[in-house]
């Protein structure tokens, strides 16, 4: 019983939230007298415990006050506070309307107690109230511990003279616990006072809390705050000289933190200098922070540490990385020596470092390296020339084709597909020596990698094409379907042709690879081929994958509504499968959807349009109906030149102004000739106006004068949304009218009298009176 | 004018002094702390977990295949969740004597614990690093990392407070096609930058409660916990599973954040508009728009993309485009362009020195170097703050269908009295930050 109380409750207030949500920025006096209400009747009723579903209507009523809620909702929120399951939000709530929240919140700092008061505690410090500190200094003594804490806690976000004050003498006086918490409270309080600019009082702070090392986090936090600041740079640089050389954890951790923060170079001497008495693990750290500090003074001493035989290990990459880091050309050498060495790390740090080195002399260096005796070297020369692209080695690059060593071949292949701007005619050397037989699988996967990015980068797309063709008898199966990733990476219309001949390859191995990468091809140029390969493709399988692909690209890429539509229509007549069918159903109804209701106003122009211009004009993608500065003389309509019987009409309005009223004309027609009313238009109306009455009711105008239907207002209460957007649709299906706002069915009318006509046009009005203004947009229609 | 001289003398033996009359800190639960005192060697991270559901297990394997990492410690309010990761990394990582938890306080009170992961629900993310970082802890938090706008800026000023290293989980900063996309549009190799496009969700807000169900007692699942800063609802057991997306009080933003909070970022980036946001925000329907202030327009869209992987960008300028995905393959145009891309990528996106988009390695790594070393990490709380507030203020765009004008240099929405509001929640008690 309980969860159908609550579904239903869940129902209206989901409309109901939705509705607040979209109204405009303000607080509503009106909304909150609402919610006000619905708190009142779960709660002043009787004492009794509400249930879920009154307990659930209640936080929705109090979400909602969060948003918009008024100083009306004040005294119905204050008795909320020590209600354990709705406080949080009420605390919201207090804290959004303002100053009466705030002064409510004051208030029950005396008068609340136990959990409820930890939380008001809380919102008060969030919104730093000075007013409350008196009575929070009060709290701190509190029985309840963590009532006292957050009391605190509180006073520190406060951070005010008399706050700041009350927390240092906790913090002097009372025991541990609430010492660590004032501390904290303290360090809070330096943060506010800083912004204020009031660094004299943060550093007498900082001061304070140094004499408490046991808290330490706070200890730390003081310290390195302090030396950030640095007020007395002489002191300061003492103050940080003991915290590096000390054996505490903590305090070299301050130092390392405030180390790669500072810039005076002071730091980085006070490192050096002390360098050679820190144990390794400190030594590597050191050293990395030097190398973030980019201290090109540490150069020498890096370097030595890093050609160093009786370094360990550990120190000795630190070091290597901090050449990296500094980037001077000067470490070259000592990093050329690191990639040599037998220790992996080591190693792997000089790659990296000298892929981070800078300088003219850089290339030169690298390039006299491809002659070196150390095969190493000569490997990791080619390997920063491919990786920096280093187009002045390419003769030498291309001499080492020949090289008798089958790593320095391949290492020559990569290098060269990158320093290359590549053209076709990069690809055919490379194609044929990927064709001998006698490659080892080193140098195969050498030619593979720079063939792929050879095509990854080729400009000339189609030519490349042509030469791949060339190559397409290869023997090997593997090359073949290489050849094939080949002319994806490639990725033009040329290449994706060539890719869907292969596809209906005998071989089921190279079908199998070509209607896969079709499968994921980057472009919609696929999809004539893949629909051409379902259809027609021997094999099932293919079929079944290829339409699977095609559904990918109807899916996936942004065509056009109607270029998708005829796509969606193809693949319905391809499918065999039930799966596939029913995919493509739902995809179809999707497309058809938007489809159908096409636009009838481009938002610019009164194109298919016609009426008294003088009242309405074009903003913001919508059709403005009268304005707000003059009164309307008289109805004025805006008509589509356009007659229509059976349709789906969406379109949203806003309507604004007092008493402002408004509606669209449907299966009508203007009365240009009567004499006496020519502005008019006669037929169906759904009529509007600026509240919620009369919207979504279907009235008769200038015909039989009188609603047909009428909505029920008090729904319509619920998902209306004033001085906003409102969706509406019309649906006209032979005798039947239905009208629906923002979603909801709220007249389903069955014409009886066969003499009203079934057809005309559409008309936008806006009826006569004080100054207001309908809006509408996103008019689309469904035939 | 500061007359007071500090050295250290002065300050460690007061410090001394102190001790000497003080007791230990009793917030520490005594047992917890008299089995702490171990000071992990400095080569050595010692780390702990705070969430451990699949995302939190999927970063913790990345941090266990580090060689410097010591793992000692889970925490998960689910029994269930807490001890079949224990028996997952015993049984594949070799991890032993490693501690369980239900209530994350009782991890952060161990002084053996240098660093924590934390892949709690999203609502938990920044409470959980403001405590961790008030026990010195360093972090790595899971995204969305805080669930409102003002919390966003609490995270990087308790961050900043306590001197900590913290990580946003926003791996693809770390990941190499995304970079060299970035890259590309920074340099200018796309021209002046017009557009940027995040992939994201589609957006769903639920602002109504799960029937209740019976409470299951606090060993199994602690409900209370659970629910930690957020107001309180009845169980329903559909939460504590994963299902709380879109729910308004444990959602960053309508489903918004879950990639926003990784495309936005790499926009943000590309744009160089970190530290700062778009300053007008708009939707129609599932797409949403963010203006910077030098004009270049912020797309997010759930569609439309060429199907190069989940967590999609696309950067289009002058000149040209790129777009790029979690599959590592990139698009470029014009044909020129294929000449700028680095070598990094197979054609299935398979990289030779990269990973895959949901790989967290590389992140890890930055993270744990900058432990060490105390340098700010790829994804430090500053940027994670303004990436987040822009995520945010693009949301709830979308929750009020209406523009936005904001100004990022005081996080303040003009004209507009309801967005304002709902930059700020109260926290249930006792979770004060």
């Amino acid at each position: 019983m309980k969860m159908k109380k609550i579904i239903i409750c869940v129902l209206f207030v989901l409309f109901s939230s939705s509705f607040v949500i979209a109204q405009s920025g303000k607080p509503s006096a009106e909304e909150t007298e609402k919610n006000v209400k619905i708190l009142q009747s779960i709660f002043n009723n009787n004492n009794s415990t509400p249930t879920d579903a009154q307990l659930y209507d209640a936080s929705q009523a109090v979400f909602r006050l969060t948003q918009i809620g008024t100083d009306a909702a004040v005294p119905e929120l204050k008795k909320l506070l020590s209600c354990g399951e709705l406080n949080t939000n009420v605390r919201t709530a207090l804290i959004n309307i303002g100053d009466a929240g705030i002064i409510a919140l004051r208030e029950s700092l005396n008068s609340i107690e136990g959990k409820s008061l930890i939380g008001v505690i809380e919102s008060i410090g969030s919104v730093r109230d000075e007013k409350s500190v008196v009575q929070l200094i009060k709290l701190t003594q509190n029985s309840n511990d963590t009532v006292a804490k957050s009391a605190i806690l509180a006073l520190g976000k406060i951070a005010s003279v008399s706050s700041i004050s009350a927390l240092k003498s906790i913090l002097q006086t009372r025991n541990s616990q609430f010492r660590l918490e004032s501390a904290n409270a303290l360090l809070i309080a330096s943060e506010r006072v800083l912004d204020t600019k009031d660094n004299k009082t943060a550093i007498e702070i900082y001061s304070l809390l140094f004499r408490y090392k046991e808290f330490q986090t706070v200890w730390s936090a003081a310290v390195q705050s302090y030396l950030l600041l640095n007020p007395q740079p002489q002191d300061a640089l003492q103050l940080f000289k003991e915290l590096l050389i000390s054996e505490d954890e903590i305090e070299f951790r301050t130092a390392s933190f405030v180390a790669v923060r500072i810039e005076s170079p002071q730091v980085s001497k006070l490192i050096l200098e002390n360098l050679s008495q820190f144990p390794n693990n400190k030594k590597a750290i050191l050293i990395e922070i030097l190398g973030i500090r980019k201290e090109r003074s540490a150069l020498p001493v890096l370097i030595e540490i890093a050609s160093s035989s009786s370094e360990d290990v550990t120190v000795k990459t630190s070091a290597i990385k901090a050449l990296g880091e500094i980037g001077d050309m000067i470490g070259i050498e000592t990093i050329f020596n690191a990639i040599n060495s037998s220790e992996k790390t080591v190693s792997k740090a000089g790659k990296e470092s000298l892929a981070k080195l800078q300088g003219s002399e850089f290339n030169v260096t690298i390039i006299k390296n491809l002659d070196a005796k150390n095969k190493i070297l000569r490997l990791t020369a080619l390997k920063i020339i491919e990786e920096r692209r280093i187009a002045e080695a390419i003769n030498k690059v291309k001499i080492l084709f020949d090289d008798s060593d089958i790593e320095i071949k391949s290492a020559a292949y990569r290098a060269f597909s990158q320093i290359i701007v590549a053209t076709a005619a990069d690809l055919e050397p490379l194609l044929y020596l990927l064709q001998k037989s006698d490659n080892s699988e080193e140098e195969k996967n050498a030619l593979k990698d720079a063939l792929r990015t050879v095509c990854r980068k080729i400009q000339t797309r189609d030519e490349s094409v042509n030469v791949i063709e060339k190559f397409k008898n290869i023997n090997d199966i593997e090359n073949k379907k290489f050849l094939l990733d080949l002319l994806f990476l490639i990725g033009n219309n040329n290449s994706c042709k060539v890719t869907a001949e292969f596809a209906r390859s005998n071989n089921n191995e190279i079908a199998d690879h070509a209607t896969m990468l079709l499968g994921k091809w980057i472009s919609s140029e696929a999809a004539p081929f893949l629909i051409d390969l379902a259809e027609n493709h021997p094999s099932e399988k293919y079929r079944v994958r290829t339409l699977s692909g095609y559904i990918r690209i109807i899916r996936q890429f942004g065509l056009p509504l109607e270029q998708k539509y005829e796509m969606i229509k193809k693949a319905e007549s391809t499918a065999k499968r039930g799966a596939d069918k029913k995919r493509i159903a739902e995809l179809k109804e999707n497309i058809q959807t938007q489809l159908k209701a096409k636009p009838i106003f481009d938002g610019k122009t009164f194109e298919g349009w016609e009426g008294n211009l003088s009242f309405f004009r074009i903003a913001d993608n919508a059709i403005v109906a009268g304005t707000l500065e003059k009164r309307i003389p008289q109805n004025e309509f805006l008509c589509t030149t356009k007659e229509y019987e059976n349709f789906t009409l969406h379109l949203e309005i806003k309507i604004l102004g007092k008493g402002a009223n408004a509606g669209i004309q449907f299966r009508s027609k203007r009365l240009s000739d009567d004499k006496k009313r020519p502005n008019e238009v006669a037929g169906y109306q759904a009529d509007m106006t600026d509240t919620e009455k009369f919207w979504g009711c279907l009235y008769d105008e200038s015909r039989r004068g009188k609603f047909l239907a009428e909505a029920n207002l008090d729904e319509i209460k619920t998902i209306f949304r004033k001085n906003d957007w409102n969706e509406l649709k019309i649906v006209c299906k032979d005798d039947n009218i239905k009208l629906y706002v923002n979603g909801k069915m709220t007249v389903d009318y069955t014409e009886t009298d066969k003499k009203i006509p079934r057809k005309g046009i559409i008309g936008l009005q806006i009826h006569s009176g004080g100054p207001s203004e309908a809006w509408y947009r996103n008019i689309r229609i469904e035939e | 004018m500061l007359t007071n001289k500090y050295s250290r003398r002065e300050i460690l033996t007061a410090g001394a002094a102190a001790t000497a009359v003080s007791l230990v800190p009793t917030i520490l639960p005594a047992n917890v702390f008299g089995r702490g005192g171990k000071i992990a060697p400095s080569n050595k991270i010692t780390l702990g977990i705070i969430g451990a559901g699949g995302r939190g297990i999927s970063d913790l394997k990345r941090f266990l295949a580090q060689p410097d990492v010591q793992f000692l410690a889970i925490c998960d309010v689910q029994k269930d969740r807490r001890e079949s990761c224990k028996e997952r990394v015993e049984k594949e990582n070799g991890i032993k004597d490693c501690s369980l938890y239900r209530d994350f306080r009782d991890l952060l009170a161990r002084k053996d614990i240098d660093a924590v992961l934390i892949a709690t629900g999203d609502h938990w993310h920044a409470h959980a690093s403001i405590y961790a970082a008030q026990h010195g802890k360093d972090v790595y938090s899971e995204k969305p990392c805080a669930i409102t706008i003002d919390l966003c800026r609490q995270l990087t000023n308790a961050i900043k407070r306590y001197g900590v290293i913290f990580q946003g989980g926003m791996q693809r900063r770390s990941i190499g096609n995304f970079k060299t996309a970035v890259d590309l549009a920074r340099k200018g190799k796309l021209g002046k930058l017009k557009e940027v496009h995040a992939a994201t969700y589609f957006l769903k807000v639920i602002y109504d409660w799960l029937p209740a169900q019976p409470l299951p007692d606090a060993e199994t699942i602690d409900w209370d916990l659970w629910l930690g800063p957020s107001p309180w609802r009845p169980y329903n057991n559909d939460y504590v599973k994963g299902r709380w997306r879109a729910h308004y009080d444990f959602d960053s933003g309508a489903k918004f954040h879950d990639w926003a909070a990784h495309t936005v970022d790499l926009c943000q980036w590309a744009v160089g508009a970190d530290g700062s946001a778009p300053v007008k925000y708009w939707a129609e329907d599932h797409i949403l728009f963010g203006m910077y202030e030098n004009g270049v327009k912020l797309v997010s869209r759930p569609t439309g993309w060429l199907g190069l992987g989940n967590c999609a960008v696309r950067f289009e300028g002058e000149n040209g485009w790129i777009e790029t995905g979690d599959s590592g393959r990139i698009a470029v145009a014009p044909d020129s362009l294929r000449n700028e891309l680095v070598n990094d990528f197979d054609i299935y996106g398979k990289k030779f020195g990269g990973s895959h988009g949901e790989d967290a390695e590389a992140h890890v790594r930055n993270f744990l170097d900058c432990v060490k070393n105390r340098k700010q990490p790829a994804c430090n709380s500053d940027i994670v703050c303004s990436t987040h507030i822009a995520c945010h203020a693009a949301a709830l765009s979308w929750m009020l269908k209406r523009e936005l004008n904001f100004n990022p240099k005081n996080d303040t929405f003009i004209n507009d009295e309801q967005a304002n509001r709902m930059k700020t929640r109260a926290w249930r008690e006792p979770w004060n930050i």
